[in-house]
């Protein structure tokens, strides 16, 4: 049973779970949500019912603080078009590659996702190679040239067609390879996930050890692996003829 | 290592008549099984990483380069972090950052500052991020050559205390380039180390003795990194290190090298301080105080380790009851690599950019924000400033606006861009035509609008449909448009259609001397069109 000011406080952590370069250890506000939802069972649960009502999933952390990620459907959620307007098809296709080539370089062994203390350093460039390498194994997997239906297109190929630019060119632009993992780094970074270190190689990142719950959920995301993998020919049908 | 070309044999036996016997039971066969060369093959690895970091510095953005030995410096950089390990947590990036950048300044004092700063952030961006690139290695195992993966870093950040810091740390890697030793096994090399620090103190060969103190503080800090990477290893799994046997030995056999070591540095300290008393001269004495100096701080660190292994095992304890207490993982996990971005990869766009509005909302947190109200907002912004203290600094309000671009300038730079890059004839049509592909390529954070590029590109065209020519000199590119007769009319934009053509100017064209010569204006009514939003 919640009472009157267990429901501030719900509302109170939800302030603080919108300012994700915010720690516990700074705030003394923070701290004490934080801390009730780790000690009080009841009030976790109201919190994660409030939360799972906007479509959001709540991680606590007493280090960390409060890592929200956000389903499919929330309407709380980033969208495309607040990131890029007006992104095409295409846009998509290589932000989403970005996104996971980055999760990729900051874990790349399953086992480091559990390392609460692991901080990865990576760069630019570094996200830019791992892209450039998957896309060169899958063109020499691939005997067929591309599909004429730009929806029918694989997203190797729509890596692949972005310009490459030299890592330090100090123009950048979401049309190049570098510019575009820039951007997604710097999203993430506004997200409270990495930290931006230095302009070397295109930039340098340092991962924060909270970016570890984003990625699970990545990994966790049941229809996602289910989409990626196409192990359901249905949705295929449903979504694939879509015209954007 | 020394005398490469020297057969095993070559050198020891000088003066010896051979028998071809002899030669087979001297010949030393080394093969690549052996367990020495494959623990050297991994030793090697980061050294390799070190050589790299000077070798590709040619491929770097700059001319300064071949000034700064990165080698060295990144050497530096680790020991820095190495021994600042034992007495504190390591450094921080910014201190790594500074300490680089003062060892560029040493190298080249009468360089940039800016030159210095990316001399260093290029040197520990180098050391920090090995860790993505792996190096491959052949191993004999008993089904024959295997191809193995290692993956290893130099340097590395370890969150440290509550407030989000994060110190840098060397790896046992790392320390292992300092203890000159390219190989993994501490306690042998410590065994060692031990009879000849006993021998050179019996001797009074103190200086030589320092020496190796300063080795064995290496392998200390080692030591407390092995242990530091078993607790954090055993916490991911508890399986992954064998706390029966082989975890217990460790630990006893990292306290007693502190022993030892507490017990040898106190007979060098007592050794050193019978020498001090009988030196005169200055010099000497300085340098015997230095020694004191160092075992003091040697003896620091082995009381800092011998506390972090007592208490290795309780926080192993509460650390694993704390995990026990909560519930195990039952969802599957998806490996990132292999079964989430290849399989993205060979999707079809229609599918990937589906996917891609999951990807973002799960990574992309909560970013809503709310003005405040409006009678809030103007209260605040229509709030008179505190005024200042007497004497305080006053400090103007700082206002963004001077840095940020005008919104238009993207748009002028892009169809400048567009028109410099001109070279035969095109029409004006045919440029229109370009614009939403233009549009798409160009933009930075954030997209620019077709609709506005269009209206910018006819704007430009008639500019350049009455070109100034007064004051341009001989060789300046021009572009002259002039009217085909046509029109373009579109939902957005009607106007007469012009042929723009790149030229050159051949001579030199002085100002007007009558500055009211007549000149065309963008409202003529030839020019008539009209942008529609």
């Amino acid at each position: 049973m919640t009472t009157p000011a267990d429901e501030v406080d719900i509302g109170r952590f939800l302030a603080w779970a919108a300012r994700p370069r915010e720690t516990p250890a700074r705030n003394e506000d923070m701290y004490r949500v934080v801390n009730r939802y780790q000690a009080e069972p009841d009030f976790a649960a109201a919190v994660d019912r409030v939360f799972s009502g906007a479509g959001l999933d709540v991680h606590v952390d007493e280090r960390e603080g409060i890592v929200v990620t956000a389903r499919h459907h929330s309407p709380l959620r980033l969208t495309l078009t607040d990131f890029m307007k007006r992104a095409q098809p295409y846009h998509r296709v290589v932000l989403g590659a970005a996104i996971l080539a980055v999760a990729r370089t900051a874990y790349p062994e399953a086992a480091m996702i559990e390392d609460p203390d692991r901080i990865t350093a990576f760069t630019t460039q570094s996200v830019v190679d791992t892209l450039d390498r998957l896309a060169q194994a899958h063109a020499d997997a691939s005997t067929e040239d591309a599909a004429a239906d730009d929806d029918l297109v694989e997203a190797w190929r729509r890596w692949q067609d972005l310009t490459t630019a030299r890592p330090n060119a100090i123009r950048k632009s979401t049309s190049d390879r570098h510019g575009l993992v820039k951007r997604v780094c710097k999203l993430l970074t506004e997200a409270g996930y990495l930290n931006a270190r230095g302009e070397a190689d295109g930039g340098t990142w340092t991962t924060r050890p909270r970016f570890r719950h984003a990625v699970m959920a990545l990994c966790e995301d049941s229809d996602l692996y289910r989409l990626v993998n196409d192990l359901d020919g249905d949705l295929v049908e449903v979504h694939g003829g879509r015209s954007s | 290592m020394a005398g490469t070309d020297l057969s095993p044999y070559d050198g020891v036996d000088h003066g010896f008549s051979r028998s071809v016997d002899d030669l087979d039971n001297w010949t030393v066969v080394i093969p690549t099984d052996d367990e020495s060369i494959t623990r050297r093959r991994r030793a090697l690895a980061p050294i390799q990483v070190l050589t790299d970091i000077e070798r590709t510095k040619g491929g770097l953005d700059g001319d300064f380069w071949d000034r700064y030995d990165l080698f060295t410096i990144a050497l530096a950089v680790i020991d820095q972090v190495a021994l600042a390990m034992g007495i504190s947590v390591g450094r921080t990036w910014d201190e790594a950052l500074e300490y680089a950048t003062s060892q560029a300044a040493r190298q080249a004092p009468d360089a940039a500052e800016a030159e210095w700063a990316s001399v260093a952030d290029r040197v520990v961006v180098s050391l920090v991020t090995t860790e993505v690139e792996t190096v491959d290695h052949l191993v004999h195992t008993d089904a024959g050559p295997k191809w193995r993966t290692q993956r290893f870093r130099l340097l590395y950040l370890h969150p440290t205390g509550s407030d989000g810091l994060d110190h840098l740390r060397a790896s046992e890697q790392a320390i292992n380039i300092f203890v000159e030793a390219l190989d993994i096994d501490i306690e042998a090399a410590q065994i060692a180390n031990e009879a000849q620090l006993n021998a050179l103190i019996a001797r009074g060969a103190v200086e030589s003795a320092v020496q190796i103190a300063r080795h064995a503080r290496y392998r200390s800090i080692q030591y407390q990194e092995r242990i530091r990477r078993i607790i954090a290893d055993t916490l991911v799994d508890p399986d992954t290190h064998d706390w029966l046997i082989s975890v217990p030995e460790l630990l006893e056999a990292a306290l007693a090298h502190v022993r030892d070591r507490l017990d040898a540095e106190s007979a060098l300290l007592d050794a050193v301080a019978a020498r001090r008393s009988e030196i005169d001269d200055p010099t000497r004495l300085a340098a015997a105080n230095q020694l004191v100096e160092i075992l003091r701080e040697c003896r620091r660190r082995h009381d800092d380790l011998h506390r972090h292994l007592i208490g290795a095992r309780s926080r192993l304890r509460a650390a694993l009851d704390d995990r026990f207490s909560r519930p195990p993982r039952s969802t599957h996990r998806a490996d990132i690599g292999k079964e989430l971005l290849s399989p993205f990869l060979a999707q079809s766009t229609a599918r990937a950019s589906e996917v891609a509005d999951r990807l973002l909302a799960l990574v992309g947190g909560v970013p809503v924000r709310w003005w405040t109200s409006l009678t809030e907002l103007t209260d605040e912004l229509c709030a008179p400033p505190r005024p200042p203290d007497p004497g305080e600094e006053f400090h103007p309000a700082e206002i963004e606006s001077e840095e940020q671009p005008e919104w238009w300038e993207p748009y002028e730079n892009t169809v400048d861009a567009v028109l410099g890059a001109i070279d035969e004839p095109i029409l004006l049509s045919q440029l229109l035509a370009r614009v939403d592909d233009i549009a798409d390529d160009t933009f930075e954070d954030e997209p620019l609008d077709a609709r506005q590029l269009a209206a910018t590109v006819v704007h430009a065209a008639h500019r350049a449909w009455a070109t100034r020519l007064a004051g341009r000199s001989a060789g300046d590119r021009v572009i002259v448009a002039v009217r085909t007769g046509a029109e373009i009319d579109t939902d957005d934009i009607r106007s007469d259609d012009l042929l723009l053509v790149p030229g050159e100017v051949s001579a030199d064209i002085g100002e007007p001397v009558d500055a009211k010569a007549p000149r065309h204006d963008l409202d003529d009514d030839d020019t008539d069109e009209e942008v529609g939003t």
